[in-house]
């Protein structure tokens, strides 16, 4: 165990700085400074202070004059630097005026400095970014977790998968921002650029935040818990259910507008917990793009009620529920009222995962008064041994013929399996088999293999 | 023979000294100005976990361990929220991903600063080894 006398203090300055106390009261600033750690944190501070004037001056001893004041009104472009034209048509640095390179490196990283510096806010928000993307290898038609319909490719295919930038930053303490920039792959092997996700939210307290942007509806579980990345999941991708409505997917997965969540005032040991969301809908138009960003097609908005418990006692455990609706104008007159409603229960801790859920999507046709209900589920089990999970899932859609909404239409199911092996703390290796069982075609199969990293 | 058992019980001696020393006891400590007394494990888990941020006073929960990588706070969160550091890390990426607002533990070098922080600040938690308990602070029970 380490002891307070063999750990260099400067870094204990910096991390009880960085921990924001606030030591207002005299009577503690009192003591603080009579505690003799604080003394020799303090020593060392003046002692460190002292080193580096001391570097300073070395420093400004080896720069040329005009260089040698260092000035954070900004560093103009120095003679040292230009460079004249020889008779070749190349620049080349004027002999007379050229820098030694330690001058040169001083510069340059004074240089470099002011620039970042020009791009900070003191003591204002910080843009934190973190990338996540895979490549992988698949074979057979069942083999890509990005397309949709499947059956395609039809040939074995190295892929990439979604390139995806997550941002965030605090704004201030109740104001917060997170975005999610994806440029993923289209069957057609280009690229399209999507902001899958940009929010901002307010979080009053505990028990209320809204965020307005662009969400992943609060459908089920998995909409919510996994966005774009593929690393955070066991398998190679999300369930058929769940895929995104540029891969074919059935369900409303993205919206925009505003979304509110909390907990349940005097819940906090069950933690139940409220979601409410209101925002356009998607689009009519099968057509056109799904997710209305911009421009809506209708004046009516789309609703979405949640709620989940997640009880303390039970660590890992999360229980809930949703309903959607919408109404939407497929013929852009007769409207068909759309009906969302999950049910989940999931079961997660740093061994174990085990997922099921249910999803009814149920279209009513104003213009035939028919109701198509598509059932939809998923199961999925796995558990960690060291640095390897195996994973199994099954799963099963059946969007009945006729409905005047869905995309794609027919039964499908199977089962999918697979292992993840972690290669370390941030990158992981996924094998996965699918066989997938399709209304009027024969069983399709595909083997994907993934490497999924964050970065 | 007789170097053989010599052997033996010097093996088992330093085996039940090196147990000792891993099996050194986390202890939760709180500013003494904090009336809670016991805390069930699962509210310990919720609170490493960013998910409790207010104590029944009000006052903003502010969870302290050592520093990733300290046999304290591997056992700490081992013992409490039963995940190792790169699956506590993964914890709260997810959650950050996820867009929930979770405020991961601040970190000390030490027990002895962890324990003469949490003396200054009402709404501190620190995790601190047994050997660094002080009058300063209260020590909370954890069923």
């Amino acid at each position: 165990m380490r002891r307070w006398y063999t750990i260099k203090p400067f870094p204990y300055l910096c991390a009880a700085l960085l921990a924001n106390f606030q030591l207002s009261a005299q009577e503690a600033d009192r003591k603080l400074l009579e505690d003799p750690v604080v003394s020799k944190l303090l020593q060392r501070l003046a002692d460190d202070e002292a080193r580096i004037r001391s570097l300073e001056a070395r420093l400004s001893s080896l720069l040329p004059p005009a260089a040698a004041v260092p000035d954070h009104g900004g560093v103009t472009a120095s003679p040292v630097l230009a460079p004249v034209p020889t008779g070749n048509g190349e620049a080349k640095s004027s002999p007379a005026t050229e820098p030694d390179s330690a001058s040169a490196l001083a510069m340059a990283s004074m240089m470099a400095g002011d620039h970042d510096h020009a791009m900070e806010i003191p003591g204002g928000p910080v843009l934190k970014f973190r990338g996540f993307t895979d490549l992988g290898f698949g074979v057979g038609q069942a083999s890509n977790h990005l397309v949709f319909p499947l059956g395609v490719p039809g040939h074995s295919t190295f892929t990439i998968g979604e390139f995806d930038l997550f941002m965030s930053s605090k704004i201030s303490d109740h104001l917060s921002f997170a975005s999610e920039l994806v440029v993923g792959p289209s069957p057609d092997n280009s690229w399209g650029l999507d902001i899958e996700r940009i929010q901002l939210t307010y979080r009053a307290n505990p028990y209320f935040e809204v965020s307005g942007g662009r969400y992943h509806t609060a459908i089920g579980y998995y909409n919510t818990m996994f966005h774009h990345g593929t690393w955070f999941q066991a398998a190679t991708g999300r369930p058929f259910m769940y895929l995104f409505e540029d891969s074919g997917g059935l369900l409303p997965v993205h919206n925009v507008g505003l979304t509110a969540t909390g907990l349940v005032p005097g819940t906090e040991k069950l933690g139940l917990h409220w979601i409410a969301e209101v925002g356009n809908g998607r689009t009519s138009d099968r057509n056109a793009y799904t997710v209305q960003n911009f421009v809506a097609d209708k004046n009516r908005k789309s609703f979405n009620v949640a709620a989940y418990v997640r009880p303390e006692g039970v660590p890992g455990l999360q229980v809930g529920g949703s309903i959607y609706r919408d109404r939407l104008y497929p013929d852009t007159v007769t409207p068909v009222n759309q009906t969302v409603a999950s049910a989940y229960a999931v079961y997660g801790n740093s061994t174990w995962e085990f997922l099921n859920e249910g999803v009814l999507l149920r279209n009513a046709s104003g213009f035939n008064h028919r109701v198509y209900n598509t059932p939809m589920m998923y199961s999925q089990v796995s558990r960690r041994f060291g640095a390897y999970r195996p994973y199994l899932r099954y799963q099963y859609v059946n969007a009945i013929a006729g409905d005047p909404v869905n995309v794609y239409r027919g039964k499908y199911a199977g089962p999918s399996f697979g292992i993840r092996y972690d290669l370390s703390d941030y990158a992981a290796l996924k094998f996965q088999y699918n066989r997938i069982n399709q209304t009027g075609i024969a069983a399709l199969n595909g083997l994907e293999t993934q490497l999924a990293f964050t970065f | 023979m007789r170097r053989y058992i010599v052997a033996m019980v010097m093996v088992i001696g330093m085996s039940n000294v090196s147990a000792v020393h891993a099996g050194a006891e986390i202890v939760l400590v709180v500013n003494k100005s904090n009336p809670v007394n016991t805390l069930t494990k699962a509210r310990v888990r919720s609170m490493i976990l960013g998910a409790v941020k207010k104590w029944p006073t009000g006052d903003a929960v502010s969870v302290i361990t050592t520093s990733p990588g300290d046999a304290e706070r591997k056992s700490a969160l081992l013992t409490y929220a039963g995940m190792s550091e790169q699956q506590f890390a993964t914890a709260f990426l997810q959650a950050n991903f996820k867009g929930e607002d979770r405020t991961p533990p601040k970190t000390l070098p030490n027990g002895k600063i962890i324990v003469q922080i949490v003396a200054l600040t009402p709404g501190a938690i620190g995790f601190v080894d047994s050997a660094d308990l002080s009058p300063m602070v209260k020590r909370v029970a954890v069923e």
